[in-house]
Order: C-alpha cells, then sequence, then structure tokens
C-alpha cells in the first residue's frame, strides 16, 4: 500500500525534494567556491562560445549599420571624443581626490599604489538571464588570473565585482544589483556611506547620518576602505538627497557614473588593493 | 533520455537568447523568460519523475547566468513544474493558453518572490518599484508562451517524444 502511494505520487514527491533541496542552497548562502557551485562554472563555460560569437556578430551588425549611415566616419570621431571625454572625467575625480587628499593631510603615496595595480581588459559578452538580478558575463577568468571577489571598472566608473569565475569566463555583480553594496564618501564633505544597488537600477547611500552635509551634485567615489575598490574611483554623482520621513538616516541617491547598459569592455584588477594597517589598541 | 537531451539544448537556446538578445533591447523587462516556459512546458506534459529533476537542473543553470545566490532559479523553476504539473493533473487546461497563463504567473512569482528571499525580506518596500517591470516581464513572456510551446509541441512530435496525459501516477501516452 505504501509502495502504490510513493509510486503513484513519484513526480510531486521528486518535486518537493528537489524543492527542499533549492531551499537549502537558497538558505545556506552557498558560496561560489563550494561544491554545489562548481557545476554552475561548467555551464557558464559551456555557453561562453555561443555569448562570445553572438557579441561578435553584434558587434559586427552594429559596425555595418553605422558605417552605412555615418559615410564620413563622424561616428568614429564621435566615440573617440566621447571616450577621451569619459576619461577626463574620471582623470579629474581623482585629481580632484588628490587635491582632497593634500588638504585633509591623508597619504598620498598609499593612493599612488593604488592607482597602480594591475589590470587585465575584458570584453564584456552576455547579461543577466533574468530581468531581475543585474549581472554580466565577461570575457576572460582563471586562465587570465581573475579571481571572485576582484574589482571590476570601465573608462567612466566603477562597474562591480566578480562573482562566479570559470576558466575562460566570469560574472560580474553590478554594483546596482540590489545585493551590491561597497564603501564610498562624498569628495565634498569627505562624508561616508555604503553605496547599495535599488531594483530601479539607480544607487543609494545608505547609513548617512541626517544631520551629515550632503548635496546634490556631489562628486561620490570609493573609499577604498572594503578591501576591494581603490581609492577614490568615481562611483557617480548625488541625484537626489531626501531629508523628509521617519528614521535616522538620510535618504541619497546616486546616479551611477558608468553606463551598465553600454558596457562593452571592462577592467579588471588582478591585484588585491593594500589594505591600511589595523589599528592598534591605545593604552 | 530524449527528454533530457530535448530539453537540455532547449535551455542552454534559451539562456543564449536571454542572455546575449537582452543587450538590444531598451528595457530588461522586455526580454520574455524562456526557462520558465520550457518548464511549463515540461509540467503540462511530462508525468514522469525524471521530468521534475529536469527542471531542477534547467532552474540551477539558469542559476549559472543570473544573480548573485544559487538557489533562486533553481527553487522557481521547480516550483512551477510542479505548478504546472498539478494544473495539467487536476484540470484539462493543458494547452497553449493555460500555458500562458501558468508563464504570466511564474514570472511574478519568480521576480517578486526572489527579490524577497534574496534580500532576506529587508526590502519589501521596493517590491512597488520592481512591479511594473515584473508585469511587464511577466506580460512578455505570456505572450510569446503560445508560440513557443507550440514549436516545443511540434519539435516533441517530430523526435518522437510522446505526451503522457491525464491521471496523476498510471500515465497514459497521448499523441
Amino acid at each position: 500500500m505504501k509502495n502504490y502511494f510513493l509510486w503513484r505520487n513519484r513526480v510531486p514527491i521528486t518535486g518537493a525534494v528537489l524543492l527542499l533541496i533549492s531551499a537549502h542552497f537558497l538558505w545556506s548562502g552557498v558560496r561560489p567556491d563550494q561544491r554545489a557551485a562548481r557545476p554552475r562554472s561548467l555551464v557558464m563555460e559551456g555557453l561562453a562560445p555561443v555569448q562570445i560569437a553572438a557579441a561578435r556578430l553584434t558587434e559586427g551588425g552594429t559596425g555595418i549599420i553605422h558605417d552605412y549611415l555615418d559615410l564620413v566616419g563622424v561616428q568614429q570621431e564621435n566615440t573617440r571624443l566621447r571616450a577621451e571625454l569619459a576619461r577626463e572625467e574620471t582623470q579629474r575625480a581623482r585629481l580632484a581626490e588628490l587635491e582632497a587628499e593634500n588638504l585633509h593631510l591623508s597619504d598620498l603615496l598609499e593612493l599612488k599604489q593604488a592607482l597602480a595595480l594591475k589590470a587585465v581588459a575584458a570584453n564584456v559578452i552576455g547579461a543577466d538571464a533574468s530581468g531581475l538580478a543585474r549581472t554580466v558575463v565577461v570575457e576572460g577568468g582563471s586562465d587570465q588570473g581573475f579571481e571572485a571577489g576582484m574589482a571590476v571598472l570601465s573608462t567612466e566608473g566603477v562597474v562591480g565585482k566578480l562573482i562566479a569565475v570559470g576558466p575562460t569566463s566570469s560574472r560580474v555583480l553590478l554594483i546596482n544589483d540590489h545585493n551590491s553594496a561597497l564603501d564610498a564618501f562624498d569628495q565634498r564633505s569627505r562624508v561616508r556611506g555604503i553605496v547599495a544597488g535599488m531594483v530601479d537600477d539607480g544607487l543609494v547611500i545608505k547609513y548617512v547620518d541626517r544631520s551629515e552635509d550632503v548635496k546634490s551634485g556631489d562628486t561620490i567615489v570609493t573609499s577604498g576602505l572594503d578591501g576591494i575598490f581603490p581609492r577614490g574611483l568615481l562611483v557617480g554623482e548625488v541625484s537626489a538627497v531626501l531629508r523628509e520621513g521617519p528614521g535616522l538616516f538620510l535618504t541619497v541617491n546616486v546616479a551611477p557614473a558608468a553606463d551598465f547598459r553600454r558596457l562593452e569592455q571592462v577592467l579588471v584588477l588582478t591585484q588585491k588593493i593594500p589594505q591600511p594597517p589595523p589599528a592598534e589598541p591605545k593604552g | 533520455m530524449r527528454l533530457v537531451a530535448l530539453f537540455s539544448v532547449l535551455t542552454l537556446i534559451a539562456l543564449a537568447i536571454q542572455t546575449t538578445a537582452i543587450r538590444w533591447l531598451p528595457l530588461s523587462a522586455l526580454m520574455p523568460d524562456l526557462v520558465l516556459v520550457l518548464a511549463v512546458d515540461l509540467g503540462l506534459r511530462h508525468r514522469r519523475a525524471l521530468a521534475p529533476i529536469m527542471a531542477f537542473a534547467m532552474g540551477y543553470a539558469m542559476d549559472a547566468f543570473s544573480g548573485s545566490q544559487l538557489g533562486i532559479n533553481t527553487f522557481a523553476v521547480t516550483l512551477t513544474y510542479l505548478g504546472a504539473y498539478e494544473v495539467g493533473v487536476h484540470t484539462s487546461a493543458t494547452g497553449p493558453e493555460a500555458g500562458a497563463v501558468l508563464a504570466f504567473v511564474a514570472v511574478l512569482v519568480q521576480n517578486l518572490g526572489g527579490f524577497l528571499i534574496s534580500t532576506q525580506f529587508g526590502a519589501p518596500n521596493q517590491l512597488g518599484v520592481l512591479l511594473p517591470a515584473a508585469l511587464l516581464q511577466a506580460t512578455v513572456t505570456a505572450v510569446v508562451a503560445p508560440t513557443v510551446l507550440q514549436f516545443t509541441a511540434a519539435v516533441q512530435r517530430t523526435i518522437g517524444l510522446t505526451q503522457q496525459r491525464r491521471t496523476r501516477g498510471w500515465t497514459t501516452r497521448g499523441a
């Protein structure tokens, strides 16, 4: 009788057991280096050639259309100038940061070291499979020295960090994903906070006290204290500061500097940033 | 084995489309969730113990390309399979229209439930912001679902993969 029941309900029972296993994955928070997560990189690797081919096809198709529409090469010139402008913007933010560092008597040498890290360029070959999360797949993996947790940048600013690394492809968690967080500060007022992603693709700075001086238009840069991103990299610009409502903290919305929908090439920092020495106990 | 081979290939094609074509669209929510449609197809048409295992594997594969947390898509796709299976067993609604409704509900549950789980129920106030995008993706998925289901039905007929109908446990094989 028991066997009859099991046989009769074998499909829902199998499904229920599998649901429990997937719930276990969820609640236990499987890390990328654990056994249950390893086949994931195999799947990623399996699909990487298709994604690379599709990315090349997109580039080729876009190129033909652009060349047709723009016979005299204005498009290429425009692209070059935009890239140059973006570089100038990043440079300007870095210079302003250097100036601010001098004013606050901080260690300039540390910043110079932070900006002279080894980096590898990588093509973006795929986006997130669902509409909810914000991740991209890049060409390049452990063969190029990539490791989970490494910082990913673009010429416009901070992009995200590696969360899964296969031999030839890796996945990047973008800073506008709702599970992403990085330590940053306001370049003008030096107010620190945690920049987190929001579901509407924007960013928000968490844990900023209501009494702090933060204004729309302020530049937000990385603090270097999270051990992932070097200090002084452009994150974005404050787009709104909401002082109304309950709670201890301000709501500070930030427009990201990087355009995540147009990412084509990124820079992966393959060298860990130097950590500040631990504070010595007083007394 | 034909079931495993067919749905493995279809899942890889769906993932390739979802991860590459999304870059050409103005909004990521305009990309239909084809893997969930395949799970609905599996639930409505296949009543063997191998089918939920296949759904689990499809969700796991989707987890390789989505989000930062392993298990969200595995859970959602397996749950979608079970939902479609129960609908198929207890009602006579196994056509493309039923598939469209199931796909609509599955996308909503996946998006909203996935968000709540990944934030550990810490930001329910942001659900309102997420809802329009979730509804849009659910609608787009429901619109394309009948075409996908008809296509997969045709492929299954071509390779001789029979559909199993009605009663739970003692399956009957139909055309």
